[in-house]
């Protein structure tokens, strides 16, 4: 494969640049980022649907009307995972059960993205739902990985990580419930941020676990993953979770004096069994920080030994009743079942849903009915509690966590598909996160041995996004720089 | 993973069934399958019975980590776009009568 | 053994605002089916739910004026169960805590002594869709404009003993809530709807017996038709040594008893917790402060008050019993019309027309300020009584100022004797023929001569002076006329 057109190796911030000096034109860019897609979309299928025509008809619009520089993405191709609904456009969600599915209304972050000027330009695969850690749980087809194509992209925003790192677009917008951006963004060797729970409007983006999902952008570098934040975040109305707590600045970021940072690294994460390259490039990027003069230091989360647990059984109850709504009655997929109800529900609900969806629904229900419920959804939501308070606890003495993102790299496709326990298992070092509800930032540590990527995360205070950005950024310039990846199968 | 970890199923196929009926599915599409998700089932919820082991006695649950939330909203009515359409949801519809949703009679 | 029986209702009340408890639809009746729909109340993928701030403090002020403990944190939960007309696949519901737990209304028992129905709980909740089943073509039809309007369900402690206190307990619940602005309760339209629990006991006993809920019932004649049904039906059961089963039950009102809803296939299990897409409902104490002070004082009291400022009980019975009478009435006394002029203008003209049009008091052109000087200009006799009715109409219609309607109609009374003995000369001498009849004894004949003087007064002149006048007039001896033997005859009478 050749290298990426220069066009569509721009990051958000450079491209910007040159968009604002008219050095080229919103439909160039648009254009270049559109033929990378046409070109690498046989290797990869990171997109479920592109929007060529709209996307460089919106371009035009945007170059007639000229450059505007308050539009914080004014001209700037953008992506977003197939949960986000689009009006007028197709959103599946991955899943057989929504093919065809085209809404009547808007996501508040298509909306706002619209406002700053992007242009979108395709809705990219994912595990059907956002369930699962590999894309493969897609009802279309699995995403492969740039850096070597046997392998999975990590999920389950796997193709809007694959997209960006294949140079189909500079910027990504998935959804973490669990480490879906942050993973996927690690395997595929980008950043990924997971805002605050809060800090992005869910509305009108397909809902998996509810108290747990959070909307945010992937992007090639640190300061392109804050200028979309900034175009997103904020209180939104529709969403009653949505923080009234106001945003900060997070397009103009400045990294802090490593000498002053406290970094706790929990024992419970990195005392897990790694691949012995992802492990050696996770060593190699502490030292480095050391090295700089930021202080690191060991600290003991005992409770996050049930994390695992507690979030499998806290994302497959919500989500038991979040897809209760996929019943064939008013949208979606209908099994042709005339006479029975009953019998047009289960066969509409068994066939329109993906396997591991059912076996999430299925968890969840038994977590949640009459004789579990105190056994299993309550105390999952009482360890809840005490991860929460135990991520509180370390921020007293600490400014961040630090943390592996996943123990292995991308791994080949078919590994795992039919083992669903051990994969949850692997992302013991993303849900922790969620379960506490802050910020995480993951960000390329370095490249394997083996050619692959390996991440790492910096997680934090609660709507402290700004200063989070702002370590990333210093971490970014102290760990390696990725080049390209090569598109093949290693 | 090590098998010993699995403890003795707390979901057998009992408990699967009861939920697949409370979730109207079908357990799977064949007997194959419904077989292993029955066993996935059961290994899935004895790998949670590690929680039994953490202590969380007084502990308050926490079922969400919302953060100065937004406050009720006044009674307004919507002004004009930004919501789906009637229409638009009916068109999404797998079967109408009119301007009604239509499904098999349901006694 | 002689048989009790032990009730328990649960109301359902829809809650008088104007758009759905969690989407910004309407909630007005009797729309085209699926039009006041959105991509909330339709469960659309990524929709979700924001709370109505106005429907919290109804279900607030229910507690207060019921004497509920309003908690200042009630949490929504998921109850989740499959039913096409369900859209979410489950009910936005309250389980612990609900907004309001405890309290009570007072009734009459049927022995007359008085006894307080306890409540348990009162919680918010959505309303599901409508399903029209359509039996020829074997299909069900739903319509989702209801679904998601908001409710509370009021539900009572097992304090009621017959259908007469059910019913009573009913009404006086259905009043205080439609007076209070909670719901615009119409029964017709399912408002304002019930289900009963019923068990019987034998009498004394502290065990329950096992109970029968008769669900939906939207009429009070239904309540206690099913209950007085239901009570002989498990009496006839124990009395034949059979058993009662625990069953949700219809109540057929043509047939005027109740049938067992055939069984679903399955036990219900609905899954209840926290739902995770709204914050808890929160009643401030500056908010709680704020609604209690908009509490309508308690009914006794406002008799007791109407009473006193001069009103015969039946009218001040009546001005209570409709929603906003009372806020008019007492506008209209501040504005400084007589309490019984206020009133009885009210009930006879006003009231009927705001019920004619379907507007309620206060909002009408015609404002208290207008009434009281309409009450005014009825008061000093400038305006009769049926120049009063003439008027009202116009000032309804257009909120027209009385003082000026009479003044540019000239409608004003004739009460003055000068003006009105020149017309009584007139009409008497302008009918010599009927003078003379009177005179001869013929008294009847004065309604004709009161007749012919409204005529000349354009039909101004005040008809009791009219009538003084006139009597005065033919009383007179009439210059050679014939009438004068019987004026004398009259007078010779001993």
């Amino acid at each position: 494969m050749a290298q990426a057109p220069s066009l569509a190796s721009l990051g958000l911030a450079e491209a910007r640049a040159g968009l604002l000096k008219k050095e080229f034109s919103a439909r160039e860019l648009a254009e270049a980022c559109l033929d990378r897609v046409s070109e690498t979309e046989p290797l990869i299928s990171a997109c479920l649907h592109v929007f060529r025509d709209e996307a460089l008809r919106e371009a035009s619009l945007l170059d007639a009307a000229g450059p505007k520089a308050e539009r914080i993405l004014w001209g700037l191709p953008v992506t977003v995972k197939d949960v986000y609904l689009a009006r007028g456009a197709p959103t599946t969600a991955g899943s057989r059960m929504l093919k065809g599915y085209v809404s009547g209304y808007e996501a508040e972050v298509v909306t706002r993205l619209r406002r700053a000027g992007a242009v979108l330009c395709a809705k990219t695969n994912l595990d059907e739902y956002a369930m699962g850690s590999s894309t493969e749980f897609s009802a279309f087809r699995p995403t492969r990985n740039p850096w070597d194509l046997s392998r999975v992209p990590g999920g389950s925003s796997g193709g809007a990580a694959a997209g960006i790192s294949a140079r189909q677009a500079p910027g990504a917008f998935g959804t973490d419930t669990g480490g879906s951006i942050r993973q996927p963004a690690a395997l595929c060797g980008c950043v990924g941020l997971k805002p605050s729970y809060g800090r992005v409007s869910r509305y009108g983006i397909v809902a998996y676990g509810s108290s747990l999902d959070q909307a945010g952008p992937l992007a090639r570098s640190v300061s392109d993953c804050g200028l979309l934040l900034a175009a997103v975040a904020g209180p939104d109305g529709k969403d009653s979770t949505s923080s009234r707590i106001p945003p900060e600045d997070y397009a103009s970021l400045s990294p802090p004096e490593p000498g002053r940072l406290r970094f706790a690294l929990p024992r419970e994460l990195w005392e897990a069994r790694f691949d012995p390259e992802t492990e050696k490039v996770l060593r190699a990027a502490l030292r480095l920080l050391e090295g700089a003069g930021a202080s690191l230091e060991a600290v003991p989360m005992p409770a996050l030994r049930f994390s695992v647990a507690a979030y499998y059984v806290l994302a497959a109850a919500e989500a038991s009743t979040n897809l209760a709504r996929y019943d064939g009655v008013r949208y979606g997929y209908r099994a042709p079942e005339k006479s029975d109800l009953l019998g047009l529900y289960r066969g509409s609900r068994t066939a329109g849903l993906g396997r591991e969806a059912r076996r999430r629904i299925l968890l969840g229900t038994f977590a949640l009915s009459s004789g579990y419920y105190d056994a299993y959804f309550r105390k999952a939501a009482q360890v809840r509690r005490l991860i929460h308070d135990a991520f509180s606890g370390v921020y007293k003495g600490f400014d961040f966590i630090l943390a592996p993102v996943s123990s292995v790299p991308a791994w080949p496709l078919g590994s795992f598909t039919d083992d669903p326990l051990t994969q949850y298992q692997l992302d013991m070092m993303t849900l922790p996160l969620n379960l506490h509800g802050g910020p995480g930032l993951s960000l390329p540590a370095g490249l394997g041995g083996d050619g692959l990527p390996v991440g790492i995360q910096i997680l934090g205070p609660a709507f402290r996004e700004k200063p989070l950005l702002e370590a990333g950024l210093l971490l970014e310039g102290l760990f390696p720089r990725l080049p390209e990846p090569p598109l093949k199968a290693l | 993973m090590k098998e010993k970890d699995w403890e003795a199923p707390a979901a057998g196929g009992e408990a699967a069934r009861a939920a697949a009926a409370l979730a109207r599915l079908n357990l799977g599409e064949d007997p194959e399958e419904a077989g292993r998700l029955e066993g996935d089932l059961a290994k899935i919820v004895g790998y949670m019975d590690i929680l039994k082991e953490c202590d969380t006695s007084g502990v308050e649950p926490m079922y969400s980590p919302m953060l100065d939330p937004q406050p009720p909203r006044p009674d307004e009515p919507r002004q004009g776009g930004g919501g789906a359409s009637p229409d638009s949801i009916l068109e999404a519809a797998p079967e109408t009568f009119g301007r009604f949703f239509s499904v098999p009679r349901v006694f | 053994m002689e048989m009790e029986p032990v009730i328990g209702l649960e109301i359902h009340a829809q809650l008088n605002t104007r758009t759905k408890l969690f989407c910004a639809c309407p909630t007005e009746f009797g729309a085209p089916p699926n039009t006041n729909i959105c991509e909330v109340c339709t469960g659309q993928p990524g929709a979700l739910p924001r709370m109505n701030g106005r429907a919290l403090e109804l279900a607030a002020k229910a507690g207060l004026a019921l004497g509920s403990r309003v908690n200042e944190r009630s949490l929504f939960s998921r109850k989740n169960y499959f039913y096409p007309d369900l859209p979410n696949g489950f009910q936005t519901s309250q389980l612990d805590p609900p907004i309001c737990e405890g309290g009570g209304l007072e009734i009459a028992a049927d022995d007359g002594s008085p006894k307080l129905v306890r409540l348990n709980r009162i919680h918010m909740e959505d309303d599901a869709g409508k399903c029209i089943h359509d039996e020829a073509r074997g299909i069900s039809l739903i319509d989702l404009n209801r679904a998601g309007t908001p409710l509370i369900e009021i539900v009572t402690e097992p304090d009621i003993s017959s259908a007469r206190e059910a019913v009573e307990f009913l009404k006086k619940l259905h009043g205080l809530l439609v007076r209070l602005g909670v719901t615009r309760g119409r029964l017709e339209e399912g408002e304002f709807r019930c289900d009963v629990n019923i068990s019987l006991k034998p009498r004394g006993a502290s065990e329950l017996g096992v109970r029968g809920e008769i669900k939906n019932l939207n009429s009070f004649r239904f309540v206690g038709q099913a209950i007085d049904y239901e009570i002989s039906r498990q009496g006839a059961v124990y009395s034949s040594g059979g058993k009662v089963l625990q069953e949700t039950l219809h109540f057929d009102s043509v047939r005027g008893e109740t049938r067992s809803l055939r069984s679903k296939e399955e036990a219900h299990d609905y899954r209840y917790f926290p739902q995770p897409d709204l914050p808890p409902a929160e009643v401030s104490p500056d908010l709680l402060a704020r609604l209690r002070q908009e509490l309508p004082e308690n009914p006794e009291d406002a008799l007791a008050r109407l009473l006193g400022s001069g009103l015969k009980e039946e009218q001040a019975r009546l001005i209570l019993e409709r929603r906003g009478a009372l806020d008019y009435f007492d506008a209209c006394v501040v504005a400084g019309a007589a309490a019984p002029r206020a009133a009885s203008l009210m009930l006879e003209l006003f009231l009927p027309f705001c019920q004619k049009e379907g507007v309620s008091p206060l909002e009408s052109a015609f404002g208290p300020d207008l009434m009281a000087r309409l009450a005014g200009l009825a008061d000093s006799g400038t305006l009769g009584r049926r120049k009063v009715q003439e008027l009202s109409e116009r000032m309804f219609r257009e909120g027209a100022d009385p003082e000026k309607l009479t003044r540019d109609l000239g409608l004003s009374q004739i009460s003055d004797e000068g003006e009105l003995m020149g017309m009584a000369r007139r009409a008497v001498a302008e009918s010599p023929a009927e003078a003379a009849k009177y005179r001869a004894g013929q008294d009847k004949i004065l309604s004709f001569f009161v007749g012919r003087l409204m005529k000349l007064s354009g039909g101004r002149a005040e008809p009791r002076k009219a009538g003084e006048l006139l009597r005065a007039v033919l009383a007179e001896i009439p210059d050679g006329g014939p009438g004068g033997g019987a004026d004398g005859g009259e007078g010779a009478r001993p």
